[in-house]
């Protein structure tokens, strides 16, 4: 958590491509997140944050196969990296602790 | 079939969005995000639309400039031109550092000149804005025209009827509006100013009326009241925001009463607040009252008589201008002619052959109005143009020096050049590195002059007199220093750029080719040098020449002593019992010499009027002169320091002196009045004249003493007090301490003769100081350049200079020959400047009527100065080469 910092964004991009799972290519992640979000995205913004994650470290990728919907052009799927789990773990438990926390107080 | 083929392009995604983005994506990158769209796109066809489609689909155009997704464009092909242009950049910042004297040289005189000049452009800006928002509307301002050979005029006063008239009688005017702002006439003018709920009258400066309609078609724009009734009642007004600052801070004024001039029986109502006139030729008004209803005499309205208002008149739209303007002359007859004829049918004749109406477009009264008196404080398109010319050269000069200097220097690194070509450089790239240069100074110029010229801005406010603001938020500025700095850069680099770059590598290396400063350039730099001295020249006699007829105006003769003169303001107010009461004791304090009442006095702002005057019996026979009708009472002359040349002036003790007038030599003069004692002279009235007073200064010192006469009066508003020099301070308290206790209600408005004669030659003041300046930063900019020009000449003949004093030259010789080249570049410039600037002087100095006798010593001076500083700057320079030590020089090698 100290050492890469994780936007809000990012942090639901990360989440996607784990649900996603074998199917995690960019058209995918863009949907599943807009239906979640309930928002229109841009090829251009998801791209973005995932170039950005590959560099830092909490994504890999691989080439698929083209497909015609595609104009012939190939897919990229995505994977998250033992990194990225253990800091979306951790991020869950902070935040969850904080609840507690919460929670609590309004309890009491 | 065809349909089926159209409906599968329609499909197809466009193909211009991705072609753009192949330019800018990482290609690595290009496959998936192409991809990616291309997918989403017929995704979002089925699901929405094709036109929404397309939309989202062109978007990712602008969603996909993201920093981490495009091309580095530092770091691919592109790197290398980018690494080069630093390096010509960096090597731009050595060469400044190397030459540290030279290159200061070289940027302050330049950005001297851009600060000098953007200032200038400014105050021109400033000026030419004013009315500039009514310039597309057909508003005009009537104007009365004589052509009469003797005294051929224009003026701005029209009777009062003539507005509702014309937008009686002509269709063509759509709305007409009056203003009056004739000093003295009704309560136009000053006024003391106070509102019901407050103590005491305060003096203000500038009132005026106008009519309900001027609201809207001058465009005031009203901060409070309604634009479409302030002015539409009787005894409103409405007054300026900062004024309703001033009174009412923070609140709405509307609707409050005020006493003028603490007349209680005629309160006024305040209708309005207006946005200040900044940008108006009315900005000097702060206080309207309403024409409405308002009649200064009986029938005053309705009458043909008298001139006295401003007349606005709007056309309806698509009356073209030249056709009203055909038209002025039959209205001017219709009205004009047809009232003269019953009141005087001589008079009709001759202004049916001489006179006409004339209009104006309200944008061009300010800058436009110098043949035509309108009271109100107006620019002058003269002045705008002399400093904008001024602006153009000064910023020229310092071009040229810049372009002058570049060159000069960078003659100096042919080796350079010959290396870098000797490495791999092609012509290009030497070009490239000379405009990069040149660029990089232009810039670091531009943007310390602007700096230079921001730091001085409230200074130069201060001497202009203005208030100009520096456009920080504009952008266009911004854009214009920018490409203007570009510009500039490519001027001066263009020529060593071409030049230098075409030297070939073997000769500079194999040391054939000489470095001096011989050839193209030389001739090109000496062009430069004349062509920069004489605008220097040249603007130094025409500042010259300003300065001297500006001090021979001030240092005129008055006729008349204008120190330790009081005048005490507003005197009518007071009972007349308590006048008199005042008077005296004023009169029995021992440091008042004398005081004398009157309305007149010789500085503006006191009573002016218009009369005509006939020799006894020549009235409706011979056509009168116009003049001056004052009143005041019999110390008037002694107060002032008048000289009564013949007869005597008259008593305000003999009964018999009812009718005995003093006149100025003027008008005996102008009435042919060959033994003016006991003569008479009719005005509305028979006058005697008792005495003739020499001729003294009551109109503006440009221009000639007009006809005047002095009836006796006995009171009046304005009393002058002439005081014993010393002390003035308690003689001051002590006619203070008087007022109060007589007037508790009011307070003392006291103001030198002296100081308001001052206050009305501020702008003669201010236009010496501003020419002064301008000539002598002419004078330094072009020196800048004589200096960087004579340490490059000295610095690339050190060589020549150590051999000849080896050989045996003196430091005589030697000074003749560094200092000779350059002054003889000088005395040329000379030849150009000085028939321009005589021709310009002579044109210049044709307006005044009171001018300086002769204007060969501004050129004697010019050229002495001009020759002088000259001569200082290259010697200086030469001096130090002709006295070092020989051994330093040859040891450069």
């Amino acid at each position: 958590m100290k050492k890469t910092k994780l936007g809000e964004f990012e942090e639901l991009v990360l989440l996607a491509v784990m649900a996603l799972r074998k199917e995690a290519y960019g058209v995918a992640i863009k949907r599943e997140l807009e239906e979640r979000m309930g928002e229109l995205l841009s090829v251009g913004s998801v791209q973005s944050a995932l170039k950005r994650m590959i560099e830092k470290g909490f994504l890999t990728s691989e080439w698929a196969e083209a497909e015609k919907v595609r104009g012939g052009r190939r897919k990229r799927i995505y994977q998250v990296t033992s990194q990225a789990q253990e800091v979306l773990q951790e991020m869950k438990d902070i935040r969850a602790s904080l609840w507690t926390t919460i929670v609590n107080v309004q309890n009491a | 079939m065809p349909e089926s083929k159209l409906r599968k392009e329609a499909t197809e995604p466009p193909l211009w969005p991705l072609r753009i983005i192949r330019r800018l994506v990482r290609s690595e990158y290009l496959e998936e995000i192409e991809g990616d769209m291309i997918e989403e796109f017929h995704y979002h066809v089925e699901k929405y639309s094709l036109k929404r489609a397309k939309y989202l689909y062109t978007r990712e155009l602008i969603k996909v400039l993201r920093t981490n997704l495009l091309h580095k464009f530092l770091e691919n092909q592109k790197l290398n031109s980018m690494g080069t242009f630093i390096h010509y950049v960096k090597i731009a910042f050595r060469n400044l550092r190397k030459h540290r004297v030279y290159s200061s040289i070289k940027i302050g005189g330049f950005s001297i000149g851009i600060a000098i000049s953007l200032l200038i452009c400014l105050f021109v800006r400033e000026e030419i804005k004013v009315d500039r928002h009514l310039a597309e509307k057909p508003i005009y301002k009537i104007l009365y025209k004589s052509d009469r050979p003797d005294r051929a005029y224009r003026s701005v006063s029209v009777p009062p009827v003539l507005a509702p008239s014309l937008k009686k009688d002509y269709l063509d005017v759509r709305e007409t509006g009056r203003i009056l702002v004739f000093d003295g006439f009704g309560d136009a003018g000053g006024n003391l100013f106070r509102p019901a709920d407050q103590q005491t009258s305060i003096y203000e400066e500038k009132f005026g009326y106008a009519d309900q309609s001027i609201i809207k078609m001058l465009d005031f724009k009203l901060v409070y009241g309604d634009a479409a009734t302030a002015l539409a009642e009787p005894f409103t007004m409405i007054i300026s925001d900062s004024k309703a600052q001033k009174y009412f801070p923070d609140e709405d004024p509307t609707g409050k009463v005020v006493y003028i001039n603490e007349n209680l029986e005629q309160p006024y109502v305040i209708k309005g607040v207006y946005q200040d006139l900044v940008n108006s030729h009315l900005r000097s008004v702060d206080f309207f009252f309403t024409l409405s209803g308002k009649e200064f005499w009986r029938n005053e309205q309705t009458s043909w008589c008298c001139y006295n208002y401003l007349t606005f008149i709007e056309l309806e739209p698509g009356t073209s201008e030249s056709a009203f303007r055909a038209k002025l002359k039959s209205i001017h007859d219709n009205y004009f002619v047809t009232y003269e004829k019953d009141s005087d049918p001589k008079y009709a004749e001759l202004i049916e052959e001489h006179n006409t109406l004339d209009m104006q477009h309200v944008a061009d009264v300010y800058l436009h109005s110098k043949d035509i008196y309108t009271f109100l404080a107006l620019g002058d398109v003269r002045i705008v143009t002399a400093f904008g010319a001024i602006a153009f050269f000064i910023l020229l000069l310092a071009c040229m020096n810049f372009v002058n200097l570049t060159t000069a220097n960078s003659a100096q690194r042919s080796r350079e050049i010959g290396l870098r070509k000797a490495v791999g450089s092609g012509r290009s790239g030497v070009m490239q590195q000379f405009l990069i240069e040149a660029e990089v100074l232009s810039v670091i110029s531009v943007i310390l002059g602007a700096s230079m010229a921001w730091l001085s801005m409230p200074f130069f406010n201060q001497i202009v007199g203005k208030t100009i603001v520096f456009p920080y938020g504009e952008p266009l500025f911004y854009l214009l220093l920018a490409a203007f700095s570009i510009i500039i850069g490519l001027v001066s680099g263009i020529y060593p750029a071409l030049y230098l770059s075409g030297i070939k590598a073997i000769s500079v290396l194999g040391g054939q080719l000489k470095i001096s400063g011989s050839g193209q350039g030389r001739y090109l730099r000496s062009t430069l040098v004349v062509f920069q001295f004489a605008i220097s020249m040249f603007l130094i006699i025409g500042a010259v020449i300003v300065y001297k007829q500006m001090s021979h105006i001030l240092n005129r003769d008055l006729g008349y002593s204008k120190d330790q003169v009081l005048m005490v303001h507003g005197t009518g107010t007071m009972q007349e019992q308590t006048m008199k009461t005042f008077r005296e004791e004023l009169e029995n304090l021992p440091e008042v010499v004398s005081l004398s009442m009157s309305n007149s006095l010789p500085v503006e702002g006191t009573h002016r009027n218009g009369n005509m005057f006939w020799k006894e019996g020549m009235k409706n026979i011979e056509e009168g002169i116009a003049g001056q009708f004052w009143r005041a009472d019999d110390n008037y002359f002694e107060t002032l320091g008048l000289t009564i040349q013949q007869g005597r002036p008259f008593s305000n003790e003999l009964a018999s002196d009812s009718i005995s007038v003093v006149i100025n030599e003027a008008m005996a003069e102008q009435l042919g009045l060959d033994d003016p004692v006991d003569a008479y002279v009719e005005n509305w009235g028979k006058w005697k004249v008792v005495g003739v007073v020499k001729n003294f200064n009551f109109d503006h010192l440009k221009e000639d003493i007009r006809p005047l006469l002095i009836a006796r009066t006995r009171s009046a508003d304005l009393m002058a007090v002439k005081i014993q020099a010393n002390d003035i301070q308690s003689t001051v308290a002590k006619i203070d301490r008087l007022w109060e206790s007589m007037n508790p209600k009011q307070a003392i408005r006291l103001s030198f003769l002296d100081q308001r004669f001052e206050a009305m030659y501020e702008e003669v003041t201010r236009t010496r100081t501003i020419f002064l300046a301008f000539a002598v930063f002419a004078l330094i900019v072009a020196c800048l350049g004589l200096t960087g020009l004579s340490i490059y000449t000295v610095a690339v003949r050190t060589k020549e200079i150590t051999i000849r004093k080896v050989l045996g030259a003196s430091v005589q010789t030697l000074l003749r020959l560094l200092t000779f080249e350059y002054l003889k570049l000088v005395l040329l410039s000379m030849v150009f400047a000085m028939p321009l600037a005589w021709f310009v002087a002579q044109g210049w100095l044709e307006d005044f009527s009171y001018r300086i006798p002769q204007i060969w010593d501004a050129f004697l001076l010019g050229a002495v100065v001009l020759i002088l500083v000259a001569a200082m700057v290259v010697s200086f320079q030469s001096i130090r080469a002709a006295l070092s030590n020989p051994a330093t020089g040859l040891r450069d090698e």
